[in-house]
């Protein structure tokens, strides 16, 4: 796997469309070196709908400061590399915490406004095997905040699980 | 000899409720029509400097190549999956386009506007399935299988014009609540002079930018 | 005259005056008066609330909701929209046939539904039209004025188009057929000679732009801003198979069967309800209108009080021993009739000089005071802006509409601009009404 800063030219968006995250190419953007293709790549078993998949990479790589953008990268990138190399099998079951999008109150509960990527809760149990208040506190911190902090928290969570599911070691 | 408040009255009073590329289309067929080439010419040369739109469309005309109707099909292939679309700004010859392509997707047009639009006789050109939705409801048409839709009116690099009320909708914020936020080009190439009804945004505002570069 | 004859006379003249002089807060001021009329009644022993709400013509109150709801079924369709813009197309966005088109199809439509909705419907594609092509103050002025006096004319020409109309019908004074037989030809008459001195006298359009250009683009736009805007045609043939059926019922049922217009009506605005159920509850929820039967209870009420004092019948009866041939007399009334009309607005007009003309219809042929009555009371509703509802609407709308001519200028539409053509109105049928008496009677 390839994560230098030197990518090959991105495709076109499919279906005629094209990319206008003409950040990606530019060298004199601080986040240049990211490629979303790597973290949609990783999180194919959690949100295997395609377009679902663009949505949450698109708001980890293309939303909030630049830094954070790039750091999100970086990590879930050399995750996905642990994982690759770990041949370690991502597992999207067991219990979940939706992520929710920051709707205005009264609209909350008329749309469905839970992105696509969850937070697997069964990774958490490591820190607090039997301590329901405790992952219930965990799980808030990690969901909480801005979108892009929340979904690459869920993004990472997710990854760390498939690493420290005993069924996934070699 | 054209009559230039005339016309511009015409597209001030069509733009907000047809799109300016509608109007611009139009006006430049019926002038066409009525005075042929030198009648596009002096369409240009008197109401060109005031509409980039309606200029663009009237030098593209000149020039042998009349902008296209907007092509939808690419639209609706990057809204496949949607079950809703909320649309900022009016373009009805390729909402027209695009409305037999969307199946079940619902469809709603928010009521924001700069220019004056007859909001009751918007939905009603657009039938039973599309709603306006009044400028305080846009979080209503948000969430996962939902998308947010404007038109483009050329791109320059990547800065891109739009309907001015496209910046009282968009946003850092905004934009993680809408699976797919598109951008459609419908003009197809950028304006040759000022487009003062136009404001300048860039293509990063968009997941998705759909139309001729 | 009796101190109660004397207090009743002034509470309604008040309040109709106020009424007139306040059109924004009219149904508080009839309403008001209806109760200061009520209070005077029962406390001088003329009559009780109860009595005056038993005199109250429900069969009137009934029959204009009816229509109203009606006329609420047809404008769901989206024929009246449609019904403009093929004027529009017809006329070809040429000055002079878009007046005349526009004023004939609203006399023909007028009669046949509340002009009101139809005006509210028909208007806004009139004025973006006017507004595309840029019309000079002038040309506004007499297009829409002329518009207003052709639904007042089309209001009178039927039984069911106005309220004066209605009230004649209503209250059994005259059949159906009898009032459509002696208004309707006047009516068109009036409007053929408005029309034709406003277009060949007049001549509004003679500073109108003639760029053909303009005409091609405006005509374009208002096309294209329509072109969705399907006409319901199932509910729009079920609706039409009604008002036909009412025409019919109306012409052919005799009053002696017990089956009298207003029950009519209220079968026939049921059936059409029903056409779509939902649609005919929330017509009947949200869509009637309550103002116009507030208003006309409160009146009905106010003059029942009246009425009740005698003061009416005395009128009738100083009309009567006027020592002047008969058609001097009905023409003295017709034309105080019309010129009160002016000052106070049709319906109250009607429902005050209804008493006094019941009188006179027993010296003279009934059908021709009626008749001459409602002409009379068509003419002063086309005097003012203010004298007719379609007026205001008018207004409202034009102003909303913010017309402007070649030259930039606000082009408006108020009590100034329409003053010319309502006096030309005003004279024409006023002109016809007493031609109609003369001939006929």
């Amino acid at each position: 796997m390839h994560i230098g800063p030197d990518p090959p030219p991105s495709p076109p968006d499919r279906d005629g469309g094209t990319s206008p995250s003409g950040r990606r190419r530019d060298r004199s953007d601080p986040t240049s070196f990211m490629r979303p293709e790597v973290v949609a790549a990783a999180l194919e078993p959690w949100v295997p709908d395609e377009r679902d998949r663009e949505f949450v990479v698109r708001v980890i790589l293309d939303e909030g400061p630049a830094h954070h953008r790039g750091s999100s990268f970086v990590l879930l990138a050399l995750l996905a590399e642990l994982v690759r190399r770990r041949g370690a099998h991502a597992s999207s079951q067991g219990p979940v915490e939706p992520v929710r999008m920051h709707l205005p109150p009264h609209v909350a509960s008329q749309v469905d406004g839970t992105y696509p990527l969850a937070l697997p809760l069964e990774p958490l149990r490591a820190l607090a095997p039997d301590d329901p208040s405790a992952l219930r506190a965990m799980a808030d911190c990690l969901v909480d905040g801005p979108a892009h902090h929340a979904l690459a928290n869920a993004a990472c969570v997710a990854l760390l699980g498939a690493l420290l599911d005993p069924s996934a070691a070699p | 000899m054209i009559s230039v408040g005339g016309i511009g009255r015409a597209f001030h009073s069509a733009a907000g409720e047809l799109g300016m590329l509608t109007t611009s289309r139009l006006i430049v067929d019926e002038v066409f029509a009525a005075a042929g080439e030198p009648g596009i010419v002096e369409l240009r040369a008197t109401l060109g400097r005031r509409y980039a739109v309606l200029d663009a469309v009237a030098a593209a005309r000149l020039a042998g190549s009349p902008t296209p109707a907007p092509g939808p099909e690419a639209v609706a292939t990057a809204l496949r999956g949607a079950t809703s679309l909320l649309v900022v700004g009016v373009e009805a010859d390729a909402l027209d386009a695009l409305l037999p392509l969307l199946g079940g997707t619902r469809l709603g047009v928010l009521a924001v506007s700069e220019l004056e639009v007859d909001w009751a006789r918007c939905a009603a050109s657009y039938g039973a399935a599309t709603e306006v939705v009044p400028a305080a409801d846009w979080a209503r048409w948000a969430g996962r299988r939902a998308a947010l839709l404007t038109f483009l009116y050329g791109r320059r690099g990547a800065a891109t014009f739009v309907v001015p009320a496209w910046l009282r909708v968009s946003g850092p914020d905004v934009r993680t609540l809408f699976r797919t936020v598109l951008g459609w080009d419908v003009l197809g190439r950028p304006p040759d002079v000022y487009p003062r009804w136009l404001a300048e945004t860039t293509v990063r505002d968009f997941s998705t930018v759909v139309g001729d570069a | 005259m009796t101190a109660p004859q004397v207090v009743l006379t002034s509470v309604l003249l008040t309040a109709l005056a106020a009424q007139a002089l306040i059109p924004s807060h009219r149904i508080l001021v009839i309403l008001c008066g209806a109760a200061v009329a009520a209070l005077v009644a029962s406390l001088g022993g003329v009559a009780t609330t109860a009595v005056l709400f038993a005199r109250v013509p429900w069969d009137v109150i009934l029959i204009l909701v009816g229509l109203g709801l009606l006329t609420e079924v047809l404008a769901s369709t989206r024929v009246f929209g449609r019904l403009a813009v093929a004027f529009a197309v017809a006329s070809r966005a040429r000055p002079r046939r878009l007046l005349l088109l526009f004023a004939t199809g609203m006399y023909l439509v007028s009669g046949l539904v509340n002009n009101l909705t139809a005006l509210l419907l028909v208007l806004p594609v009139l004025l973006r039209l006017l507004r595309l092509l840029g019309v000079d103050q002038r040309f506004a002025s007499w297009t829409l004025g002329a518009l207003l006096v052709a639904c007042n004319l089309g209001g009178a020409a039927t039984p069911i188009g106005d309220f004066p109309a209605i009230l004649l019908l209503g209250g059994g004074r005259l059949a159906f057929g009898e009032y459509l037989m002696h208004a309707g030809p006047p009516t068109a008459a009036a409007l053929a000679a408005f029309l034709a001195v406003t277009t060949f006298v007049v001549r509004p359009d003679r500073a109108a732009d003639d760029d053909v250009t303009v005409h091609r683009v405006a005509l374009a736009v208002l096309r294209r801003l329509h072109r969705n805007v399907a006409i319901d045609r199932p509910l729009l043939i079920g609706a039409l198979v009604i008002e036909c059926g009412l025409l019919a019922a109306w012409l052919l049922v005799p009053r002696e069967s017990g089956i009298g217009p207003e029950l009519i009506c209220w079968l026939g605005a049921g059936v059409a309800l029903l056409l779509r159920p939902r649609l005919g509850e929330a017509l009947v929820r949200h869509r009637v209108d309550i103002e116009a039967v507030l208003y006309f209870l409160g009146l009905f009420v106010m003059v029942g009080a009246v009425q009740a004092s005698g003061v009416l019948d005395e009128a009738a009866r100083h009309l009567a021993a006027w020592d002047a041939p008969a058609s001097v007399r009905l023409t003295a009334f017709l034309v105080a009739a019309a010129l009160l009309t002016g000052l106070l607005s049709a319906g109250p007009s009607m429902a005050a000089l209804l008493g006094v003309a019941d009188g006179l219809a027993t010296a003279y042929d009934p059908v021709v005071v009626y008749v001459g009555l409602a002409l009379a009371v068509c003419a002063g509703s086309s005097l003012f802006l203010t004298a007719a509802t379609s007026g205001p609407l008018a207004e409202m709308l034009t102003d909303r509409a913010e017309l402007r001519d070649q030259q930039g200028a606000v082009v408006r539409f108020g009590f100034r601009q329409f003053l010319p053509v309502g006096l030309l109105g005003f004279s024409v049928i006023l002109a016809t009404a007493l031609g109609y008496v003369l001939l006929v009677g």
